[in-house]
């Protein structure tokens, strides 16, 4: 079954190329092919693009985003399979929380999240230690005794901190979410270090299939402003994930525009979570980009 | 979803937009039926163009705006919102929706205040003030902020994005007056699309965040305006906060001496930029903060023209 995200044109198409030239900005990281490895860098982040992952019309292809999902993983882990990427992830005897993200204008696909719930069932987590939320984790009794998060949600811009990001999508477990909306989101690297995430996110997954670049009105989305960059971004470390997204979202901006256009209010809270919360490089040099498919 | 429908509708004819009207009958209204958005919510066409309503008006309050609007919210209950009607007006065979969002805010300085929240765009010349860009067209009247967006491209939905808003702008019986604080700014070197008001931290953020912005004390009992300024190519920010009284701001100032110019009250350089402080001239409670400018000689010609414009400033 499909999944609609939006009818891909043939000048939609063409925006994918014009992705591609957004994902060369990240050719400053230190890219390897798939499974080479780059001597020892801080942080390894994984770049996969696969243009079949959307059907013409936009619909998702949840078969061709599960071998995504495995490839990357494979890829991150640095596993010989994907079976045993998912293992080095999670164990048999872990419960599992996938905070997802279900902002209804760009959510997380559903295809992903039961590609991610298949694989790790596959491990040996009992059916009734995984589950799947995002506004309800605080009340999810699967989340109250999660050993273990994957963390999975698209990527857009965001009117209070710049960019809707990894670090972010864990402000759910939180009361007050406007309460870290100070200084764009500055602090948002400090959620990390509450008791029910810290340490327990084993997998950041950002989304890029149709990333959203800018924002207009009350909604804060247009299809205007997404385009078909058919990709998903694998990382342990979320400010290295997000970094690595930021500079694509940023470049896809300037081609638009035609110009330099900054994402604003800056996304400072990702090289804040990096370098004060320790979440990961943020910095190119010291992120090893494992680039498959497309990419 | 706790919002309430509130508006019933019967057809009948509106020459102004040249389109079928309806009639917007109250339903377990939020609003008292009498008030200014039960008004316009009534005058709302039933059709623009090809474009006609999906379904009655929806009003949204302050605690049910979160359904309805997710992400954004904030931007104006920090605006002091009383209330909101979204309309949808479905489109024809292959083309997008146009969408209608009217926002009550507290005053019309406040409706100012969102308008200028967003300011990029063309003038489109309704209301007080008016933007378009990219199928989204907003202005401000009276205290209300008005939202309309194309969800398609074509010539036909901007057609009727633009007829619709002529119909609410003409929907709106008040019109008010622009912060008294922007006024203040001076004009030269104010980049005029660069103007904010607002009076919440959380706003001033969204358009220029420093560190120990905090101290500022921003929050519903003060006026702020922005404005970034390009003097002989180098920019610098100047930030005008209206206090309640003279001893609210004296302590700020005091604060403000003691995190960004060493304990006095002459500029000071830091790493990105020159800060600075001042009073405003015959207004007390008016603080002028320089913030990020390239040079002291720029931060000395702002502050200089504090007050100094023949006629008043920005406006």
């Amino acid at each position: 079954m499909k999944e609609k995200t939006g009818r891909i044109t043939r000048r939609t198409f063409v925006g994918t190329a014009a992705g591609a030239a957004a994902a060369s900005l990240v050719g400053g990281s230190r890219v390897v092919g798939g499974g080479e490895s780059a001597g020892a860098p801080s942080s390894r982040v994984v770049l996969i693009r696969r243009r079949e992952v959307l059907a013409e019309d936009g619909s998702v292809e949840p078969e061709v985003l599960h071998r995504m999902l495995n490839e990357g993983v494979a890829a991150l882990m640095q596993s010989e399979s994907p079976r045993a990427g998912w293992k080095q992830l999670v164990c048999p005897d872990d419960v599992v929380g996938i905070k997802s993200n279900v902002w209804t204008k760009l959510a997380t696909p559903p295809a992903l999240e039961r590609a991610i719930r298949k694989e790790v069932e596959a491990v040996g987590v009992a059916a009734g230690d995984v589950a799947v939320d995002d506004r309800g984790v605080r009340s999810n009794p699967v989340f109250q005794r999660a050993t273990a998060l994957i963390n999975v949600r698209p990527m857009r811009t965001h009117h209070w901190s710049g960019l809707g990001t990894c670090i972010k999508n864990v402000i759910m477990f939180v009361d007050q979410p406007s309460e870290y909306h100070g200084d764009a989101c500055a602090s948002l690297g400090a959620l990390w270090q509450l008791p029910q995430i810290a340490g327990k996110v084993r997998l950041n997954i950002l989304v890029m299939l149709t990333p959203q670049f800018h924002g207009v009105g009350p909604h804060s989305f247009s299809k205007r402003f997404v385009w078909p960059f058919c990709g998903l971004i694998l990382g342990t470390e979320p400010a290295s994930v997000d970094a690595t997204g930021a500079r694509i979202i940023q470049a896809q901006r300037n081609l638009f525009f035609g110009e330099e256009r900054p994402i604003s209010p800056p996304p400072h809270h990702i090289e804040i979570a990096g370098s004060r919360y320790g979440l990961g490089a943020t910095d190119p040099d010291n992120i090893e980009l494992i680039r498959l498919g497309d990419a | 979803m706790n919002s309430k429908v509130f508006f019933r509708t019967r057809p009948f004819r509106c020459g102004l937009v040249g389109a079928m009207m309806v009639v917007m009958a109250c339903a377990k209204a939020p609003f008292p039926a009498d008030s200014p958005l039960s008004a316009i919510g009534k005058q709302l066409p039933g059709a623009v163009g090809e474009w006609r309503t999906a379904s009655r008006p929806v009003a949204y309050t302050p605690e049910t705006i979160f359904d309805y609007i997710d992400g954004h919210a904030e931007v104006y209950l920090a605006y002091g919102l009383r209330g909101s009607i979204a309309c949808r007006y479905l489109g024809p065979e292959e083309e997008g929706d146009v969408v209608l969002d009217v926002f009550e805010l507290a005053s019309p300085e406040d409706a100012y205040g969102v308008f200028t929240h967003d300011q990029d765009g063309e003038d489109a010349d309704l209301g007080q003030g008016s933007l378009f860009r990219y199928g989204w067209l907003s202005f401000w009247k009276g205290p209300f902020f008005v939202s309309i967006y194309a969800e398609g491209e074509s010539d036909e939905a901007r057609d009727a994005v633009f007829e619709l808003g002529r119909g609410v702008a003409a929907a709106i019986p008040t019109v008010g007056s622009l912060p008294a604080i922007v006024a203040l700014l001076p004009s030269r070197g104010l980049e005029p699309r660069s103007v904010r008001y607002f009076h919440d931290p959380t706003i001033l953020a969204a358009h220029l965040a420093f560190d120990g912005a905090q101290i500022l004390r921003l929050g519903p009992d003060t006026v702020a305006a922005l404005g970034r300024y390009d003097l002989d190519g180098s920019r610098a920010h100047l930030l005008l906060v209206g206090y309640r009284n003279t001893a609210h701001s004296e302590s700020v100032l005091s604060d403000f001496s003691e995190l960004f110019l060493g304990r006095g009250d002459e500029p000071l350089e830091h790493s990105d930029g020159w800060y600075a402080m001042a009073r405003l001239p015959g207004k007390e409670a008016v603080l002028a903060f320089v913030v990020r400018a390239g040079s002291e000689e720029q931060v000395r010609e702002i502050l200089g023209n504090l007050g100094a414009d023949p006629k008043g400033g920005y406006l």
